[in-house]
């Protein structure tokens, strides 16, 4: 019988018996710039929610203006994630998209809003008591087409922004239904820094999703509003509650969409 | 110990250039020997092994402990080389084992090495990380993202074929012995 010590020692021997070739550091290089470091922002108001269906990637960006690097380094963030939950990640959006829906992004009325959709907006409703301030805001959409793997400026949609008395915020989203989407994901995953394994570290936010007529809208459970919060605001908005896929269930959609929310 | 590097050297690789390429390439050998005894296809296992330096690199800032840095490179690089051979699965076979740039000056190495190629890639992952990384299975449980009953389960199938292994290739030679003697 062969004893662990000899094992190990045979191990040992058999890699050190391995000529590697010479250090490639440009490849190395080349490696360390396409999975490039995802910065770890600490601020609450962003967020980038992945899911695995066809609605994946909303950018909520706290900044003054959006800047097309930042942007494509939350994509980055987004790819990791979408990635490693097995899923294809699109292409990054071009930098003239990202500029041309930055330009889109502003704060509105609800009548100036509702004539800019092609949707009839219904305001949410049973909110939580301690929300002190809210702010409609166009959401301007862009959409990768699976079929022709290429960008677009979609329709946009309409974002509803509460702040709360402690501080925190949360945001509801308005959009036209399409029964082409197809069911919405039932988790949407934040790609959080990476473990020590360098895979990225997957936090996981419950999403619902319900219609009101031409209307879908949207929430993400976050720090800034519970699930049963959420769910009180769908229940008081009356809303019928869409179908959601489970975390492995084939994404049958062909487009992917990324939203950028300016506060 | 193969991969042990001074604290001050690793400290001084977080903050990149010149530094940072040295301990890439102190790292670099090794993370292409492991990445080969885990894909068997010398092609992929430098692929592997880049990518593992890749995400050295990126991640050495985030690790909170130099110190750690032997075990930690350990388990990037295993898991890169996981990672890719579950991309390919096809490409999971025997590699010649004649290739030239294996030498191996002891036969218990050479059977190792065919022992190793029989197993699935998550046991061989688990091999290495235990026997040659010095991990234990809780260790390992955590690197791999397997539960530790699993990873031991591994572990004690991966030794048991190792050990089996080894024995017919010893039992095969001491036969050889005890025959040749007569033969002459």
């Amino acid at each position: 019988m062969f004893s662990d010590a000899r094992i190990r020692e045979g191990l040992n021997t058999m890699i050190r018996g391995i000529d590697a070739p010479p250090v490639t550091l440009h490849q190395i290089q080349r490696k360390i710039l396409q999975q490039k470091a995802h910065p770890r922002y600490t601020s609450r108001y962003l967020r980038l929610a992945i899911s695995v269906a066809v609605i994946i990637a909303m950018l909520v960006i706290a900044l003054p203006s959006i800047s097309p690097a930042l942007v494509q380094t939350i994509e980055a963030r987004y790819r990791a994630a979408l990635q490693a939950l097995g899923g294809i990640a699109p292409p990054p959006a071009p930098k003239s998209l990202v500029s041309t829906l930055s330009s889109q992004s502003r704060n509105a009325t609800l009548a100036l809003a509702q004539s800019r959709v092609g949707f009839t907006i219904v305001p949410p409703a049973g909110l939580p008591k301690d929300v002190v301030s809210a702010r409609i805001q166009m959401t301007p959409t862009g959409v990768y087409s699976k079929v022709t793997h290429s960008w677009s400026v979609g329709s946009p949609s309409v974002t509803f922004s509460y702040r709360r008395a402690d501080g925190r915020s949360f945001g509801l989203m308005a959009e036209p239904f399409d029964p082409q989407d197809g069911p919405q994901p039932k988790y949407m995953f934040e790609a959080d820094g990476l473990a020590s394994n360098g895979q990225p570290v997957l936090v996981k936010h419950e999403h619902f999703a319900w219609r009101n007529g031409s209307q879908v809208m949207t929430a993400t459970q976050s720090d800034g509003i519970s699930a049963p919060e959420i769910k009180a605001i769908q229940a008081a908005m009356r809303g019928i509650a869409l179908p959601r896929r489970e975390l492995h269930a084939p994404n049958t959609g062909t487009r992917m969409k990324l939203y950028l929310l300016k506060p | 110990m193969p991969l042990t590097l001074e604290i001050g050297f690793i400290e001084s690789a977080r903050s990149g250039g010149d530094a940072l390429e040295r301990l890439i390439t102190a790292v670099w050998p090794e993370a292409y020997r492991i990445a080969l005894s885990i894909l068997r296809d010398p092609g992929l296992a430098e692929d592997a092994a880049q990518e593992a330096c890749a995400s050295i690199a990126r991640s050495l800032p985030m690790l909170k402990h130099a110190g750690t840095f032997r075990t930690w490179s350990y388990k990037v690089i295993v898991n890169q080389a996981i990672t890719a051979a579950r991309r390919r699965p096809s490409t999971l076979t025997l590699g010649p084992l004649t290739d030239r740039a294996i030498h191996f000056d002891q036969s218990d190495a050479l059977d190792l090495y065919n022992a190793l190629g029989a197993l699935p890639v998550v046991q061989r992952g688990a091999i290495l990380l235990h026997y040659y990384a010095g991990l234990n299975s809780g260790e390992i449980a955590v690197a791999t993202g397997l539960p530790s009953s699993t990873v031991r389960f591994h572990l004690m199938l991966a030794r048991r074929a190792l050990r089996k292994a080894l024995a017919t290739t010893t039992q095969a030679i001491h036969s050889s012995e005890e025959v040749l003697p007569n033969v002459q």
